[in-house]
């Protein structure tokens, strides 16, 4: 099976490298081929790599407390660019101050984000997520 | 016919093209000279070169219509001339306009058994669609890979090619299609639908495959019935471009197959070099110029010509430096090369004045200027219907003064990079498209009236937008020295620097400071 492709970058303005890097090196290590595009990327630089790439998945991170409004869309414009099936997570520091998880989890759900995790999250069970969703969606070799 | 090379370290991967490290070879009998053709699309010219103190000097140069019917015709008629030690031009040839000039340096040996090294651009030069996925990744890729080859592009294809494009490339019936599309491993959606949309094309133009390798199977099955040639792709990763492979294979099937197509075959046995495109051997000249002489800091060439204008620079701080100011998009490459098919002096001239209106409209500082600015729409279309027409009145040529300058600063608005100011909480950042060229210092003006014209009397009205139309900054310099190809040299000089490279790059810089080669 061709290894799973996946795209990473920090939307918006956000300059925040350090999580990034990190996230590159434990997936890579981890066998998924990583594409990074580093920080300040935006809505449509991601769609561009994961087509050119044939992405399985976009793994957005935000830290600088813009997310909501940097991601807002994301799903839309994915499917408007002929990638709406794609499978889209989304981490970092999602929102300013203190907000109850399942309430950011629900906000970026409705932009149609598959998965939500904050800066604490374990990745060793996102990788399992991820492993599971790509070959769920295994879409045919896009 | 199918030239296939196979993919990653195919045949064409590891080989560069001339003498990068600037020594100069003899002849093949120990003479140190050359005679260089460039046959262009109305004009055959050719200049006989010595070596003389490590620098190349003109001895004569000659020049002809170009005999489209037969092209060699003309070659070899100038060739002859240059040959024989006098000025004489044969009563024949001189009845077609052929002309024979010394040049500045006194003595003239003959040209004797001289080698000759040729390009050309005739009958349309090169001309090549390029077809990829995303315009700003592998369609990007693949339009500045076929520049750097000397091509002119006919037309570009992103995503999906539909019935009607592939009609509408049988009715440009191109010499070669570009297609490209995915990173290595990467999509195979497009190339899948794009090769079997090009299969029932009519036309059997050569098809170059520089896209996802491991679609490259797919591809050699499905495009049989062309002539293919396959090479590592142009983009293997988004962030690693590699136009190597798929530029050699361009060349190698125009000096091949094309040159042969455009009736130049018959100078394989008389030219020491094989014919290439002429852009592609500026290109190369443009890269060893920016080597050679780095006291220049970067070089930029502007050859406005009366259908395109066609920018090249080399040798820039081209790259972002990734801390303040971020790189987006293909980084950008050592050698740039753009035409602006809208933007030329003849031919080009109402599309010119159409899409620069606003430069045209704006204020021209030295008097008179703004007077002209008025008129410029008749005058382009009579210039587009008599395309051999010269300044007949001080008001013409005041036109084509700002024409030009309309052209020249559109083309190196459009040739430059952008930056955008990102305001973060902790202070500015610039987002970075393209090449930075901000500290260029040298540009040289090439092609006929450029060439002609007095810098101080053009370079005030060449100037640029600091700003595009979507607020970002274009990285120009806002201080240049302009230098002119005095004698139209340019492709000469070009030509001669396969053979004799520091030493054309020296003459070329003497001859554009003004000095005599
Ligand atoms: C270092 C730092 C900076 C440096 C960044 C240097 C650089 N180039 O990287 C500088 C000084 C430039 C900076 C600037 C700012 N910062 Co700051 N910064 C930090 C700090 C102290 C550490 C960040 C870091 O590197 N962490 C270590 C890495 C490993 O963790 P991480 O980034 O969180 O990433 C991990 C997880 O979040 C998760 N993850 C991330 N993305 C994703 C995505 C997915 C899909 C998944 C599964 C997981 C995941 O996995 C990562 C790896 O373990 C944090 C506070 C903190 N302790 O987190 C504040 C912090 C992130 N910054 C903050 C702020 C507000 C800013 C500024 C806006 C204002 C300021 N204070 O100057 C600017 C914004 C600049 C900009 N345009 O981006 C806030 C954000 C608040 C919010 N979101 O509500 C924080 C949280 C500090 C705070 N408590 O106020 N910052």
């Amino acid at each position: 099976m061709r290894p799973c492709v996946i795209v990473l970058g920090v939307i918006g303005s956000d300059c925040h490298a350090v999580g990034n890097k990190i996230l590159e090196a434990f997936f890579s290590d981890r066998g998924f081929t990583v594409v990074n595009l580093g920080v300040m990327v935006s809505q449509d630089e991601f769609i561009d790599a994961a087509i050119e790439t044939g992405a399985s998945a976009v793994l957005v991170s935000s830290l600088y407390g813009h997310g909501e409004i940097d991601c807002a869309g994301f799903r839309d414009r994915c499917i408007e660019r002929g990638i709406g099936d794609i499978v889209l997570y989304v981490g970092g520091n999602l929102v300013i101050g203190k907000r109850e998880p399942a309430e950011i989890q629900q906000l970026y759900h409705s932009m149609g984000f598959d998965r939500v995790f904050g800066p604490d999250a374990d990745l060793d069970s996102v990788a399992e997520f991820l492993a599971a969703d790509c070959a769920a969606k295994a879409v045919p070799a896009r | 016919m199918n030239n296939s090379s196979g993919g990653r370290g195919g045949h064409y991967s590891d080989r560069g093209h001339y003498n990068d490290r600037g020594n100069d070879r003899n002849g093949h009998n120990g003479t140190a000279e050359v005679i260089a053709v460039d046959v262009g699309s109305t004009w055959t010219k050719a200049g006989h070169f010595v070596l003389r103190d490590g620098r190349l000097s003109l001895v004569r140069r000659a020049s002809t219509p170009t005999t489209v019917e037969h092209l060699p015709t003309g070659v070899l008629e100038l060739v002859r001339i240059l040959r024989t030690a006098d000025n004489r031009v044969p009563a024949a040839a001189a009845n077609r306009g052929s002309t024979a000039v010394p040049g500045r340096s006194a003595e003239a040996p003959a040209g004797g058994a001289c080698p000759v090294v040729c390009s050309s651009s005739a009958k349309g030069g090169l001309s090549v669609v390029a077809v990829g996925i995303v315009p700003e990744l592998t369609l990007a890729m693949a339009r500045r890979t076929a520049l750097s080859a000397g091509a002119r592009i006919s037309r570009v294809f992103s995503y999906e090619l539909t019935e009607d494009d592939v009609r509408t490339i049988d009715q440009i019936n191109p010499d070669i299609i570009l297609l490209t599309g995915g990173t290595d491993g990467g999509n195979r959606q497009y190339v899948e639908h794009n090769s079997a949309l090009l299969a029932r094309l009519s036309a059997r133009p050569h098809i170059v495959y520089a896209g996802n390798r491991a679609m490259t199977d797919r591809v050699r099955e499905r495009l049989t019935a062309f002539p293919l040639a396959i090479a590592e792709n142009i983009l293997p990763e988004l962030d690693a471009p590699n136009p190597e492979p798929a530029r050699a294979a361009i060349r190698e099937i125009f000096i091949r197959s094309i040159t042969s197509g455009k009736g130049l075959d018959d100078l394989r046995q008389l030219t020491a070099e094989p014919v290439e495109p002429t852009p592609l051997v500026v290109y190369e000249f443009v890269g060893a110029l920016s080597r050679l002489e780095s006291e220049w800091g970067g070089i930029c060439v502007v050859d406005l010509g009366g259908a395109t204008t066609d920018v090249y620079t080399a040798g820039a701080q081209l790259q972002a430096d990734g801390q303040r100011v971020v790189q987006k998009g293909p980084p950008p490459p050592d050698v740039l090369r753009t035409v602006e098919g809208d933007l030329g002096m003849r031919v080009s001239a109402p599309a010119a004045v159409e899409s620069r209106r606003e430069f045209l409209s704006g204020p021209h500082s030295p008097a008179g200027i703004s007077r002209c600015a008025a008129g410029m729409s008749d005058y382009a279309a009579e210039l587009r219907a008599r395309p051999a027409h010269l300044p007949q009145s001080d008001a013409e040529h005041a036109r084509d003064r700002l024409l030009a300058a309309a052209c020249v600063t559109g083309a190196l608005e459009r040739h430059a990079g952008r930056q955008r100011e990102v305001y973060t909480p902790q202070g500015p950042v610039w987002v970075q498209t393209g090449s930075d060229l901000r500290e260029l210092r040298t540009f040289v003006g090439s092609g006929g009236f450029l060439a002609a014209e007095e810098p101080d009397a053009l370079t005030p009205l060449f100037r640029c937008a600091s700003l595009d139309e979507r607020g970002r900054t274009i990285l120009l310099p806002d201080r240049w020295r302009w230098l002119r190809d005095r004698d139209n040299l340019l492709p000469l000089l070009a030509n001669a620097a396969r053979r004799f490279q520091r030493a054309a790059c020296l003459a070329a810089a003497d001859h554009w400071k003004g000095g005599t080669p």
